[in-house]
């Protein structure tokens, strides 16, 4: 084919190629265009569908093993001994080097062991130097759940390596998709892989390059770390840390954005990485889309883009994992606690492994979790969503009728009583008459409107129970009646925003799930009005204009100006106030302290312009403001203490938090009498995982190292 | 990588910098060592099992050669189409020592489906393409080019657009015209 030729096919097959296939032969039908050129585009056109995914590999890809094959063979030790040990096997080809099965022949027992021959980039004094420190380090890392390190130490010919305990299993990701676990299986198999990491950071050892290839799973279903503080002690040498960084002993899709900007890694780093690989087992998926995307691109999707929400990647995926995990069981709370686990911030991810997982046992048991978006109205919904308001609907509002009912019925026959009494007392008289009446009005009222619901059962005689056939639930009843509440109870603003305030309560659970559409539109409508017809009742000032207030903003509304953050925490701290004023003990109150400090972040909620509670006060516990802390504490716990009578893990933790906190400024009397209850109660308290007893250890141990220093 | 080398380098980079276009030549050696001892680590069996991205040593080249010398490099799409070049002969040379039979009996689509076929038939395959590539270099240069962009450079088709100086939707109009072409004669007995 001559060149010039080849510039007039390529010319038409490109024009060609844009046009849809039905309009292709037309466009070939040109008089302009020769036989053999025609001939020619067409022969290339039958390819099209061929090609769909030719060359969709690079070269690198394409050619995987040209290289390790030559290296395998001129690496191979295979027979050599190496300390104590003889070299069988090969095992594996690593960035840092390779990888055998040895055994002991020293004759004594047997044992087998993986040996790690380090590259010769890696031989250096200084590396060969820190083997010798760092062993003794690794040495300490004694857990059932991390391969250990038996020995290290360099080979005649000067080259370092490394004798690990030899693990036989397979990869986190491939044994939970392989046997099929669970969603809880997977999360209680990962938990486990949290323990290992929190006692190696216990320890003060980040292991710096988590990734599932790391954490195998034995027969047995459990995990074994492999690996630990090797990164570390690789990179001990600042000359060669670069080196380790670019040459991918980090595996880039499961390394943080920090360690690829080069910043300091510290445990932070860790649980990103943990939170990559959690991904990826409920998922399949990663956090971000790596796919077709070059190394250099594929960084930066790390450090510039926002992860994806798990819940949707397992529905995009094409993976084994949708068909035990649906998106609807990570929605909401698993997506949070991910998604913390991997902001691009070290200091928004959990401050600790153990908080991690904590949130994670959380979720398990059904409780709410620290993770959440930013928004308040998750606490709301969550404590909806635990007591199961779906079953007790029905109950709800039938109750709030009945009780109505009752209350109007009973006043109605009091004011009588009352108006018969004081009949010597003219104007006295007339007022109580007035009001009797008023009160046997809304007792009609409601009867009436009770009768209307009880309609909705009777297919035969009622048009309310035809149309839904007599199958009505509390559900359909109230879409059809919510806007009726106003006609039916006109003038009667207790009864109108007692019902819209149920009607709000119900329509925040179902702002999720099947019945979702026009639910959040139909909670913020009711909330609207209870809000304004508690007002009208009660006054600017009342208990329950206060939960009114905080349901209004649970819907998502403020009660003046334009709907944006500062308003928000505005309306918010307005009732957290009017309720701190009018009752203090409102149960409502511990929820509303919560919404406000799940926004603690956003400026518009901080501490300086607005009271908060007691989650607000690990933030100034963490940073050693302890006064600040103990006066939240102080505060928190009594409203806490009266709404769970019995034992209560987290609020225990908060006793001996607060214990700490008073130790901490030596108020030692103080200090006794909370550390007591923390104890006391730690101790007595009925097992559960989430609190391990083991983990008041580690308080006692902080406790009395800070007594010694008294 | 030795300090006189990072010395030597960086001087090169400068110059290349300052317009001196002779430092690029100057600068393959070092280059083709980087790519080469970069192929061997992420070509190895391990880490390509890891993961199927179309994993661009050129662009692990670049970064490893410029945080080395700490120098603003302007020239980073020219820099890929070196290394493009260089990577496909340093995987040509490869395929050399493995390949057996220079066509195997399969069909070569350079896509995850191959990823099956032995070394010594993929190593074919990718003498086989080193061959059309070369007849459509005298057919057509600049789509030539495109092709070792993308497939021995992992480039996309903005940075190739960027290196040639033409635009994006040129690249993505020769890469789909060329990639019939190219398919045909890989295949065709």
């Amino acid at each position: 084919m001559q060149a010039e030729n080849w510039g007039r096919i390529k010319e038409l097959l490109q024009k060609v190629l844009q046009l849809e296939p039905s309009k292709r032969r037309k466009f070939l039908d040109e008089p302009g265009i020769s036989l053999e050129i025609r001939e020619e585009v067409e022969s290339l056109l039958a390819f099209e569908e061929e090609t769909e995914d030719f060359m969709s590999l690079s070269a690198s890809v394409f050619s995987k093993d040209f290289f390790s094959k030559d290296e395998q063979v001129t690496n191979s030790l295979i027979g050599q001994r190496i300390g104590n040990y003889e070299i069988v096997a090969e095992l594996g080809f690593g960035g840092m080097g390779a990888v055998y099965l040895a055994t002991r022949v020293d004759g004594k027992f047997s044992q087998r062991v993986a040996v790690k021959m380090l590259k010769r980039e890696f031989n250096t004094e200084k590396i060969r130097r820190n083997f010798k420190r760092e062993k003794e380090i690794l040495a300490t890392l004694a857990h059932p759940n991390i391969a250990a390190l038996l020995d290290a130490g360099t080979t005649e010919d000067a080259v370092p390596y490394l004798v690990m305990e030899y693990v036989e299993g397979e990869p986190i990701d491939k044994f939970c998709r392989e046997n099929a676990l669970t969603l809880n299986e997977r999360l209680k198999l990962f938990n486990k892989v949290c323990e290992a990491v929190a006692f190696a950071h216990r320890n003060l050892i980040v292991h710096r390059d988590l990734k599932p290839s790391n954490i195998l799973i034995t027969k047995d279903g459990k995990p074994k770390l492999l690996d630990f503080g090797i990164s570390k002690l690789l990179a001990a040498d600042s000359e060669d840390e670069s080196m380790i960084t670019n040459l991918g002993a980090m595996t880039p899709q499961y390394a943080s954005p920090e360690q690829i900007k080069g910043a300091s890694v510290t445990t932070a780093t860790d649980i990103y990485s943990l939170g990559v690989i959690l991904f990826k087992i409920l998922t399949g998926n990663f956090p971000y889309n790596f796919e077709n995307k070059t190394n250099g691109n594929l960084l930066k999707e790390i450090t510039d883009s926002e992860p994806t929400v798990p819940s949707q990647a397992v529905r995009a995926g094409k993976n084994e994992e949708i068909k035990i995990i649906s998106p609807s069981q990570l929605k909401g709370d698993l997506d949070n606690i991910i998604l913390k686990s991997l902001s691009k911030e070290p200091e928004r991810r959990y401050q600790t492994v153990e908080q991690f997982s904590a949130d994670i046992w959380r979720f398990v048991d059904g409780l709410p979790v620290a993770a959440r978006p930013a928004t308040f109205l998750y606490r709301a919904s969550k404590f909806y969503g635990r007591n199961k308001i779906s079953v007790l609907a029905a109950v709800f509002i039938l109750l709030s009728l009945l009780a109505g009912i009752t209350v109007a019925v009973s006043q109605a026959n009091a004011a009588k009583a009352q108006a018969r009494i004081a009949s010597e007392a003219q104007h006295q008289s007339e007022i109580e008459t007035a009001k009797a009446k008023s009160e046997e009005e809304k007792a009609k009222k409601i009867s009436r409107f009770m009768a209307k619901i009880i309609s909705y059962a009777n297919p035969v005689w009622y048009a309310e129970g035809a149309k839904f056939n007599g199958e009505a639930k509390v559900i359909d009843v109230m879409d059809d009646l919510g806007e009726k509440i106003d006609v039916e109870f006109a003038g009667q603003p207790d009864v109108q925003s007692e019902l819209h305030h149920k009607f709000a309560e119900v329509y925040n659970f179902y702002k999720t799930g099947a019945r979702a559409e026009g639910a959040r539109e139909k909670e913020l409508y009711h909330a609207k009005r209870a809000f304004e017809f508690r007002k009208q009742y009660n006054g600017e000032k009342h208990e329950l204009v206060a939960k009114d207030l905080f349901y209004l903003v649970s819907a998502g509304a403020v009660e003046s100006g334009e709907v944006n953050d500062e308003n928000y925490a505005k309306t918010l701290a307005k009732a957290i106030q009017m309720m701190r004023e009018t009752n203090p003990k409102n149960l409502n109150l511990p929820y509303m302290l919560s919404a406000y400090a799940d926004n603690l972040t956003s400026p518009y909620f901080s501490e300086q312009n607005h009271e908060t509670y007691l989650q607000a006060a690990i933030p100034p516990t963490n940073e050693g403001k302890y006064q600040l802390a103990e006066r939240y504490y102080k505060e928190g716990l009594p409203v806490y203490w009266e709404h769970y009578k019995e034992f209560n893990n987290a609020i225990v933790l908060d006793e001996c938090n607060l214990a700490f906190v008073l130790v901490k400024q030596k108020k030692h009397a103080e200090f006794e009498e909370h550390y007591q209850i923390c104890k006391q109660r730690w101790v007595n308290a009925p097992p559960n995982p989430e609190y391990p007893k083991s983990s008041l250890d580690f308080i006692e141990e902080i406790l009395a190292e800070n007594r010694l220093r008294f | 990588m030795s300090e006189r080398q990072t010395s030597e380098i960086t001087q090169i980079l400068q110059d290349w910098n300052d317009g001196n276009e002779d430092a690029k030549e100057k600068l393959l050696p070092f280059v083709y060592d980087e790519l080469k001892r970069q192929a061997g680590f992420l070509m190895s069996s391990e880490r390509a099992n890891h993961t199927l991205q179309p994993t661009a040593l050129v662009h692990e080249a670049f970064l490893r050669l410029s945080e080395q010398t700490g120098i603003d490099w302007q020239n980073r799409s020219h820099f890929y189409g070196i290394a493009s070049r260089l990577m496909r002969q340093i995987l040509v040379d490869h395929a050399r020592l493995h390949a057996t039979a220079k066509r195997g009996s399969n069909a070569i689509h350079f896509s995850v489906d191959d990823l099956q076929i032995p070394v010594e038939e993929r190593a074919g395959s990718i003498l086989v393409l080193n061959e059309v590539l070369e007849r459509l270099e005298k057919l057509d240069e600049q789509q030539a080019k495109i092709v070792e962009m993308r497939f021995f450079g992992g480039m996309n088709n903005g940075e190739i657009a960027e290196s040639l100086d033409i635009s994006e939707r040129t690249v993505g109009r020769e890469w789909q015209s060329v990639r019939l072409w190219l398919y045909r004669e890989l295949n065709q007995k």
